[in-house]
């Protein structure tokens, strides 16, 4: 399963999409992805200003705001045309839709309309005024995206826990019982007549495992037990490449040996009916020792079809909407990563946007038949609360959700941002770090390994994290003084501003500002209110050997706050 | 190697024929005929773009030259002498939503510029008439509409109105999914008119 890498374009908006691409591609002309990570960038209207990313998140989240400005939109165009007054959407100011989703719209006018997201926690909602032309453009990159890719309905994050927290009581579709039942038979009966035809007198009695022999039992017992594996999603699971339960196991049972969905209870029983000697059914503690077929379609590279591999593990595939082709920088570039966690802007990521994942939180209602492989999806990125460890496990490696200003000032550099070893550790890894490379350590709260296959959207968050810097700014030089020097003689805060504004700064070795990055919506929208010094323009005194990039933070007392992130040696 | 990607060619079969009343078709065909007319007067376009239009997406043999045309156009019920003209069918009012959304996409550039000095002129509380562009839209677009309409004592500002309401609404035909959403506003209306008629 290759990564893949889309970025969806229109005039104001720049959505980047990555993830895996399924060998199921080459069939439907479409990608199919998994583990898709989004983000939604609004792009600069000043010159030399960066896009903002203003969401980031995974499908469900992100199709929520397709609906939303999709029948926001519709209902605008279905308004007779040939009434008295005409607006958009409805005629009158105030209208609002909510998809039954975090996101809603709003007319303010006929041509503004206010965009709120209203994350499923205690954190403020957020809004963002989007003009005509932005409104068009955002529902242009999510149409192409929507036309663009398909998603695999099945993840092994989308197993959701019992309210119990139980680490072995894991929901499964009625089909995956089904076949998990049947599986169980297929094995017990394989079992039952390899030592009927070995052992017994006569293969008509049924056999009991207390009458096997002292061989079959130590083997029974050396048979792999879920949670072996370190690789396994909850501990307890047998890896894609756990050995088989039985030397008798064709090459055909090869392919139960994928990553298993254990069946609930008693459940795992051979549906009646079946008439053929049957062991006894292991408790639930040894139900991982039992082969069940995979509940996710396999892995395109390790699977057994015979697709042509896939030319590179890694494409990008940039749409613009124009049609034409674009390159595309690195996602996972440091530069175009969100503001970290430990930055002013800091990010409200999921860790810190939705509490309640511990042990402490509320039940989730037991899933119902409603809980699809998609819809589990959209609930997850929405639950409230968390219910086990095991989500907290995904939770802590969170990416940000979306971009809030913080009114914390610590202009550390986000690239040397360090982990902090606390509880919830991951949870305060730089955003680069969580948008690239799922954890693939131990969760200290949990204990229990993250396989790094494990997707880092689906789930609730872990509570806000102590953001802590242990990094220190590089000391200042010529460059960060001079920068430092024109924006407290130009600095004249806004009345209306509440946070810091942050912005990333560029200084080349002749003192010329080369480029401005805002680092919130916040910094964006008083870009110009920030008195800059001008992209290309020359800041007195800041000629240097060396090229700097500091992050300037504005604060709404007049006070401003210069700090090297990193410097390079000039071009000879 | 990325996987191959369908080519997607508008068709008439990509928008959902539903059963429709009489009421509802008329609807319809005002409905469409004033789109029509706003990208005529956005972008200055004649019947010949329009048949263009209709060969480039294979659709000649439904609107074949500029009598089909006329006649389609003048089944608005709101046009001025429309009785008696051929009635459109569904089939040629999806034809019709085609070829709207194909020339408001590529007239998008023009559309959008318009709104940007909609947009500009509103913030800075100035009249639309303020920007050329606009201007010369709205001027069109009256001028059409006082010609070939039946109501043509129409006053002004609702005419603006209308007019700018139709230009926001180009906009969002102009992208990827236009006609889909052209096709769905119309039904849409058809219903309400529907709906409030009885």
């Amino acid at each position: 399963m290759s990564n893949v890498k889309h970025r969806y374009s229109s005039e104001s908006w720049t959505l980047d999409l990555s993830g895996k691409r399924s060998a199921l591609s080459r069939w439907t002309g479409r990608d199919v992805l998994r583990d898709e990570e989004f983000r939604l960038s609004l792009l600069g209207a000043q010159g030399g200003i960066a896009p903002v990313v203003w969401l980031s998140g995974d499908r469900p989240c992100f199709e929520a705001l397709h609906k939303t400005v999709e029948a926001y939109v519709q209902q605008g165009l279905g308004e007779p045309v040939l009434a008295k007054k005409s607006t958009f959407p409805a005629g009158s100011q105030g209208s609002v839709i909510s998809a039954q989703s975090q996101f809603s719209l709003e007319a303010q006018g006929l041509l503004r309309h206010n965009l709120n997201y209203s994350p499923n926690d205690s954190s403020s909602p957020r809004k963002m005024q989007l003009s005509m032309l932005q409104l068009a453009d955002l529902l242009a990159v999510l149409d192409q995206w929507q036309t663009g890719t398909l998603a695999l309905p099945e993840r092994q994050s989308r197993l959701r826990l019992l309210p119990g927290g139980k680490d072995n009581d894991f929901v499964v579709p009625t089909w995956g019982r089904i076949a998990a039942s049947l599986v169980v038979a297929l094995g017990a009966t394989g079992i039952g007549g390899y030592f009927i035809s070995q052992n017994l007198p006569s293969s008509d009695q049924p056999v009991a495992l207390e009458n096997l022999p002292a061989e079959a039992e130590a083997e029974a017992d050396s048979s792999p037990t879920f949670g072996a594996s370190p690789d396994s999603v909850f501990g307890q699971f047998p890896t894609a490449s756990g050995p088989p339960i039985t030397s008798q196991a064709s090459e055909g049972d090869a392919a139960f040996n994928s990553p298993l969905v254990p069946p609930q209870d008693a459940q795992t029983a051979p549906p009646p009916g079946i008439n053929f000697p049957v062991l006894p059914l292991p408790s639930d503690s040894n139900l991982g020792q039992i082969p069940l077929p995979p509940t996710s379609l396999p892995a395109s590279s390790d699977s057994t079809t015979s697709f042509p591999p896939q030319s590179s593990s890694e494409d990008l595939t940039i749409a613009s909407a124009d049609g034409g082709i674009v390159s595309s920088p690195d996602l996972s570039s440091p530069d175009l990563i969100s503001p970290t966690p430990t930055s002013p802007s800091a990010d409200l990521s999921i860790a810190n946007a939705i509490p309640g994942t511990t042990a402490e939180a509320p039940p989730q209602p037991e899933p119902t038949l409603d809980d699809s492989p998609l819809l589990a999806g959209a609930s997850a990125a929405e639950l409230t609360g968390g219910e086990s460890a095991d989500e907290e496990a995904s939770l802590a490696a969170a990416p940000p959700l979306i971009q809030q200003p913080s009114s914390e000032i610590t202009p550390a550099p986000a690239v040397e941002t360090a982990k902090i070893a606390t509880g919830n550790a991951d949870a305060a890894a730089p955003a680069s770090d969580l948008l690239t490379s799922a954890p693939t350590g131990t969760n200290s709260r949990v204990g229990q390994p993250i396989p790094e296959s494990e997707p880092v959207f689906t789930a609730p968050p872990a509570p806000p994290a102590p953001q802590v810097s242990v990094a220190k700014p590089l000391p200042s030089n010529n460059q960060s003084r001079a920068v430092q020097a024109y924006l407290q003689s130009n600095w004249k805060p806004p009345a209306a501003i509440q946070q810091p504004l942050q912005y990333r700064l560029r200084v080349s070795p002749e003192g010329k500002l080369s480029s401005v990055e805002a680092l919130s919506p916040n910094a964006q929208l008083y870009v110009t209110d920030a008195q800059l010094p001008p992209v290309g323009g020359t800041i007195n005194g800041a000629a240097d050997t060396v090229q700097s990039t500091m992050v300037v933070t504005l604060t709404p007392s007049g006070l401003v706050n210069v700090a090297i992130e990193k410097t390079a040696p000039a071009a000879p | 190697m990325a996987p191959p990607r369908l080519t997607v060619v508008p068709s008439l079969q990509d928008l959902p024929a539903p059963a429709t009343t009489p009421e509802q078709l008329d609807s319809i065909k005002a409905q469409l005929d004033l789109v029509l007319l706003a990208l005529e007067a956005i972008a200055n376009l004649g019947s010949e773009a329009m048949l263009q239009a209709a060969e480039d997406l294979h659709l000649s043999d439904i609107i074949s030259d500029r009598v089909a045309l006329w006649r389609l156009r003048q089944s608005n019920p709101l046009r001025k002498s429309s009785g008696g003209r051929k009635k459109l069918d569904i089939e040629e009012a999806r034809a019709l939503v085609l070829i709207s959304a194909h020339l408001a996409t590529h007239h998008q550039g023009s559309i959008r510029q318009a709104i940007e000095c909609l947009e500009k002129l509103t913030e800075q509380g100035k009249p639309p008439y303020a920007a050329a562009l606009l201007g010369d839209y709205l001027d069109r677009f009256c001028n059409f509409y006082e010609e070939r309409m039946a109501e043509s004592d129409t006053a002004v500002p609702e005419l603006t109105d209308l007019a700018l309401k139709l230009l926001i609404d180009l906009l969002f035909y102009s992208s990827s999914g236009g006609r889909r959403r052209l096709w769905l506003a119309l039904l849409d209306r058809a219903q309400a008119a529907n709906t409030t008629d009885h």
